[in-house]
């Protein structure tokens, strides 16, 4: 959360990394190289699983085996049985559900927060390098504004200012976009505002780089079109980096969520986060601790899957590497 | 990247084998270390003060007992200032600077205070009438804006003086003498009041009229010095500050007072009380708070050392009267009666707190407790009839209905807990609304709010201090916006009541009136103290008032003793 | 390049500005002020309160008198406790500095080791080992990593202590090494994960370049294997780690609100995190003009550290 931890979406060895190959064969063989990265896959196998099941328990009650608000004061804090594969909470309600429900939850963050910083970052980043000098005075000059900003500050004010008010969309109240509650969107938001920096800078790096390189010159002395330059080469060499970066940066979203939970700004029932188990979990870390060990392990395993992709991402995203 | 599967392996082992200490080290409950077992020699009296005690504390915000505000600071200053009176352990002003009780009027309206000879401030300085003069004077002054001023509204001129924030110097000056406490000659005090206060003498125990050292103090709103640059006239004095980490608090050269037991007192700032139990399990503090969601392990864990026992404070629904639905009796009534205080202790609590339905704690007002029960306790039979004559059968047509609590594990624990209740008694459906404390309290104080929770502290212990100003139409502190002519004119009587008895009968008349209706609340609980206290300790004897902060017996820190050395 | 770099500082005075400027209108604009308590206040004392600490008033006002004192360095008093804000953030600095730099050395170094280490043994004992440590270190959360090193090793144990209050190394500048058990686990706990991401890098990064042309070179013409190691290798693939330091370094003395709470520091984090939740105006932008002072300085040196890793970037 501090900016220690943004900078770990800072990919570090993009810099003179280009690809030879002709565009169409490239997403392919990236392909063909992550399939034959085993960690990889195991990891994307995984994290595909998490999704689908978190996903279907939304829909079906079967998967959710119980549904996640119901209370049992005469069964709390139970350790694993049957009925209850992962155990019961302070409220007797199954952590299992808890669990599934609170994984989507996280998820959505990770994923949404990713999004938007995508969507900003790609687009600061590209007008900046593509679209002249002004532009690109006035663009870097916001970036550097955002990203002078202390991380936690800004997401915490901005929490505080966006949650709870009667505005459209992100208003509090019942959900206004279906399966999207205004603190999902408050919480991205807020988490978006200082990440995006980084991918913009690296887009605009990126892009002034590629632009100077000998197939580009080619590219544009055999009479190119510039969209056609900027879609069929530079978009594609900036993106295979900045992917990589979103990688990263889905868990780390979801542990930003986790410590604003921590200084009690998380989310408001009935929704739950992987961060807001952990946090109610650390109130019993001496007496029921697996209400903190589940949450625990499903963070780490979406840190340890999507750190996994991401390695394998860059490695098959850049033949150098390769083994 | 070959071998990849190892790796996978061997990475998840590294979680699963963490995961594995913490499962492992949470479910033994280890032998206790055996720290202060050695044998029990008793102790003889009045010994010079020996051995060193730490305890676990929080920062306090301000050092200025006419500025304080928090509970922190408060405990703080009860440590080192010590006003004319002080509260024994049943809560009656007993001397402690002054000599003797105070002299009063027939008309009740003055009151001549003598001081005890030679009274010295820590430094030497003599402590004298003026210091208590000042004092009063600091806490009535616009500029300085101490929290705690209302106390002292009966004082003749003091609100005049405290409302001429924009007035010139000159003009405050005159206000400033025109403030009713005068120092007749070096020791003694009058006090003159707008009516007669039985509780008077109570409030001249209390921070606001700690004396203040007139000869550190240039002006009225001259800043206070800080810890180690003041002078004291307590059972201890600080030795040594590091701001946000510890103090260190040494016996007072000059103390009037019983003498203490104590070499040394240190407080360890610590701002998480699962942090310092952690810090207790290894003897880094002798004596702490109880981290409250960690109750049932620390009552096997520490059986002898874990001290539990009512606090004067009250939490529970409160409603605001001017907003539907719960402007309806009927509806108050029924929230009230859905709710399961017996259950929701022991499962959200985790009996950390005692379920009630009492306003003013039995402690004060002289019942048993449960008197109430008829009215508000758990009943859902009468808790859907009262639904359906509000007009809403098994909740059909109930209005939105929001709930603000404060974001915290247990908060969150409760608010779900009323959820549950309430849709399986009476069939609606509650909103919560999580925020931060500083946003809950802005809505509560604009009454800008259907229902929170929310209760009482206690300033100082008197059925009056559960009343006063919370209650009556327009009262400075009814956010609620209880308006009921019945209940105005029992607090009216009761005010200045000279007739103890009279006086004490008119407050649980008005309670009877405040709950008959669940008229702006409807308690839930008394909130329980929770300390631990190493064996080797002796002397730290619990008070409620106001609430020990840090350890059992804040207020008398000249009783600590210790056997270890 | 020297007058980039003075370009680049004279332009972190607007940025300033703005940042100020933004975090003024935000702050207020979020729900609740600093009198807003539990136990509500009387009117009386409530205007009182804001009248001392000139919150009576308008907004616009109180924000050019802001920016004039901010002008003039003068930061004001904290609403809290009334003390000078800029002697508070001095003060918790000092603290949330040694830590960060403690953590710092603590990362590095052995972030370092074992990310070469790991490189030089790939897929042998020693890279499992480093893989080991690094993804363990990165994927627990500091809000339970912290906790649990205490347990464990504080009170299971009973190797260090529980209260970290006196943290510092000014002691053992005079040759006092007894607050040794408050130091360890703090620094750890900090350093954790920002180890593992060095680990991570130099591993990635050391393996790249083990496979370059001039690696292979050096080692046919039978140089020692620690030298190839050493002066070719190491040095050619720390420039990309180097790059990442900047930031992990801007970040880890700028405080961290969980291992201050979890050990009981007093440092800047967890007085910044505060100073929001009880709405201390003055505090919070006396900590946000600062810390962006330091994140903007950090952003500099590091691209200033990018042009001399990289020739071919120009300004």
């Amino acid at each position: 959360m501090s900016s220690t931890e943004q900078a770990i979406v800072q990919p570090f060895d993009f810099a003179n990394e280009v690809f030879h190959t002709k565009q169409r064969g490239l997403w392919a063989q990236a392909w063909q190289r992550l399939l034959h990265n085993r960690l990889a896959v195991v990891s994307g196998i995984i994290l595909l699983i998490i999704l689908t099941v978190s996903v279907l328990a939304d829909f079906v009650p079967a998967v959710q085996l119980h549904d996640p608000a119901q209370t049992d004061f005469g069964a709390v804090e139970q350790n694993p049985s049957w009925d209850h594969p992962l155990g019961t909470d302070g409220l007797g309600r199954d952590l299992y559900a808890r669990m599934t429900q609170a994984t989507l939850f996280s998820l959505k963050i990770g994923l949404g927060t990713q999004a938007v910083i995508l969507l900003i970052g790609i687009s600061v980043g590209m007008s900046a390098a593509l679209a002249g000098r002004l532009s690109d005075t006035v663009l870097m000059w916001i970036t550097d504004l955002a990203f002078a900003f202390p991380d936690l500050l800004a997401i915490i004010l901005l929490r505080q200012v966006l949650f709870g008010r009667d505005w459209p969309i992100i208003g509090s109240g019942d959900p206004q976009i279906p399966g999207i509650p205004s603190v999902l969107l408050v919480t991205v938001l807020a988490i978006s505002f200082v990440g995006w920096t980084t991918v913009s800078r690296l887009v605009r790096g990126q892009m002034l780089s590629i632009k100077e390189q000998d197939y580009i010159l080619a590219a544009r002395a055999t009479g190119a079109s510039p969209w056609r330059i900027v879609r069929s080469h530079m978009l594609p060499n900036t993106l295979s980096a900045v992917i990589v970066a979103a990688t990263f940066g889905i868990p780390l979203a979801i542990f930003a969520e986790a410590t604003l939970g921590f200084i009690g700004l998380g989310v408001p029932p009935p929704n739950a986060s992987l961060g807001s188990l952990i946090n109610s979990g650390l109130d019993s870390i001496q007496t029921h601790n697996i209400q903190l060990v589940w949450p625990t392990m499903m963070v780490a395993l979406l840190m340890l899957c999507f750190t996994f992709l991401g390695d394998g991402l860059r490695d098959a995203l850049d033949p150098r590497t390769r083994k | 990247m070959t071998n990849s599967k190892w790796r996978m392996l061997l990475s998840m082992f590294a979680v699963f084998a963490i995961m594995a200490i913490a499962v492992a080290c949470g479910d033994d409950d280890d032998d206790d270390d055996t720290n202060g077992g050695g044998g029990k020699t008793p102790t003889t009296t009045t010994q010079a003060p020996s051995g060193t005690i730490t305890i676990g504390a929080t920062q306090f915000e301000s050092w200025d007992p006419h500025f304080a505000d928090f509970a922190q600071d408060i405990s703080h200053q009860v440590y080192v200032w010590r006003g004319l009176y002080h509260l024994d352990l049943k809560d009656i002003p007993q001397p402690a600077m002054a000599d003797g009780e105070p002299k009063v009027t027939d008309d009740g309206k003055t009151y001549t205070i003598t001081l005890k000879k030679d009274l010295k401030w820590s430094d030497g300085e003599p402590l004298t009438a003026e210091d208590f003069v000042f004092g009063v004077q600091r806490t009535c002054n616009p500029d300085n804006a101490g929290h705690y001023q209302y106390i002292l509204t009966n004082i003749v001129g003091c609100d005049d003086y405290y409302a001429a924030a924009d007035a010139d110097a000159a003009k405050k000056t005159e206000l400033q003498a025109a403030v009713g406490v005068k120092a007749i000659d070096a020791t003694t005090v009058e006090f003159k009041l707008n009516s007669a206060q039985p509780t008077f003498p109570t409030l001249l125990a209390l921070w606001p009229t700690f004396p203040a050292p007139k000869h550190k103090l240039a002006t009225v709103d001259a800043p206070w010095p800080g810890p180690l640059e003041n002078v004291y006239n307590g059972p201890f004095m600080p030795s040594a500050y590091t701001e946000k980490a510890t103090m260190e608090l040494v016996p007072n050269p000059n103390w009037s007072g019983t003498p203490v037991g104590v070499e040394k007192v240190i407080l360890k700032y610590v701002d998480d009380a699962a942090v310092l139990n952690q810090a207790y399990r290894t003897g880094e503090v002798d004596a702490t708070v109880a981290n409250k969601p960690e109750l049932d392990k620390l009552k096997t864990e520490f059986p002898d050392e874990l001290q539990l026992y009512p606090a004067t404070r009250t939490i529970g629904l409160e409603f605001n009267m001017t907003k539907a639905p719960v402007d309806k009796a009927e509806v108050r009534l029924a929230l009230s009666q859905a709710t399961d205080r017996e259950t929701m202790m022991k499962v959200v609590f985790k009996d950390a707190n005692t379920a009630t339905t009492s306003w003013v704690p039995p402690t004060r007002n002289g019942l048993k407790g449960g008197e109430y029960d008829d009215i508000l306790g758990f009943n859902p039979a009468k808790a859907k009839e009262n639904m359906s004559k509000a007009g809403y059968p098994d909740g059909k047509g109930f209005p939105e209905l929001t709930l603000i609590i404060v974001d915290s594990a247990t908060n969150k624990l409760l608010g779900e807990f009323l959820q549950a209740e309430w849709k399986e008694h009476l069939g609606i459906e509650l909103k919560l609304e999580i925020t931060d404390s500083k946003t809950r309290s802005s809505r509560f104080n604009s009454s800008d709010f259907q229902l929170v929770t929310g209760g009482w502290q206690e300033d100082y212990p008197d059925p009056e201090n559960w009343f006063l100003g919370l209650w009556e139409t327009g009262g400075s502190i009814n956010k609620v916006k209880v308006s009921i002519k019945a209940l105005d004119d029992a607090i009216d009587k009761a005010r200045y009541n000279t007739n103890d008895e009279e006086r004490r009968k008119l407050y649980r008349d008005a309670e009877g009136i405040l709950l008959k209706e669940a008229n702006g609340i409807a308690p839930l609980y008394h909130t329980l103290a929770a300390m631990l206290v190493k064996p080797h300790i002796k002397g730290m004897v619990e008070n409620k008032r106001p609430a020990d902060t840090f350890v059992p017996g804040d207020w008398y820190i000249e009783l600590w003793k210790t056997d270890k050395k | 390049m020297l007058a980039y770099a003075i370009r680049r500082v004279l332009a972190i005075i607007p940025l300033l500005f703005a940042i100020a400027t933004i975090t003024f209108f935000l702050m207020h604009s979020v729900e609740g002020g600093p009198f807003d308590e539990d136990k509500p206040l009387p009117p009386a004392t409530r205007a009182n309160l804001e009248r001392r600490y000139g919150l009576d008033d308008p907004l616009p006002v109180q924000y050019v008198t802001y920016l004039k004192n901010l002008a003039s360095l003068d930061f004001g008093i904290s609403i809290a406790n009334n003390r000078d804000i800029s002697d508070i953030i001095k003060e918790r600095m000092r603290i949330s500095v040694q830590l960060g730099i403690a953590a710092f050395l603590f990362a590095t170094t052995f972030g370092l080791t074992l990310g070469i280490v790991s490189s030089l043994n790939q897929n042998g004992l020693g890279d499992y080992f480093g893989v080991f440590v690094a993804t363990a270190g990165a994927a627990m959360p500091s809000i339970v990593l912290a906790p649990l090193l205490t347990i464990v090793f504080a009170v299971e144990l009973g190797w260090f202590k529980v209260l970290s209050t006196n943290y510092g190394f000014t002691d053992w500048l005079q040759g006092d090494f007894s607050n040794w058990k408050q130091v360890i686990l703090p620094t750890i706990g900090l350093g954790f994960l920002p180890m593992a991401f060095i680990a991570r890098i130099t591993r990635a990064s050391m393996l790249e370049v083990l496979r370059q042309d001039y690696i292979r070179t050096a080692r046919a013409k039978g140089l020692r294997e620690l030298s190839v190691v050493i002066r070719h290798a190491a040095k050619n693939a720390l420039i990309p780690v180097l790059t990442v330091l900047g930031p992990i370094f801007a970040g880890l003395i700028t405080g961290s609100l969980v291992i201050e709470r979890f050990f009981a520091i007093p440092g800047l984090g967890g007085e910044f995190v505060r100073s929001v939740i009880i709405r201390d105006y003055g505090l919070i932008m006396g900590v946000t003009v600062f810390f962006a002072v330091i994140i903007a300085f950090m952003n500099l040196v590091v691209d200033l550290l990018y042009g001399i890793a990289d020739p071919r970037i120009r300004y």
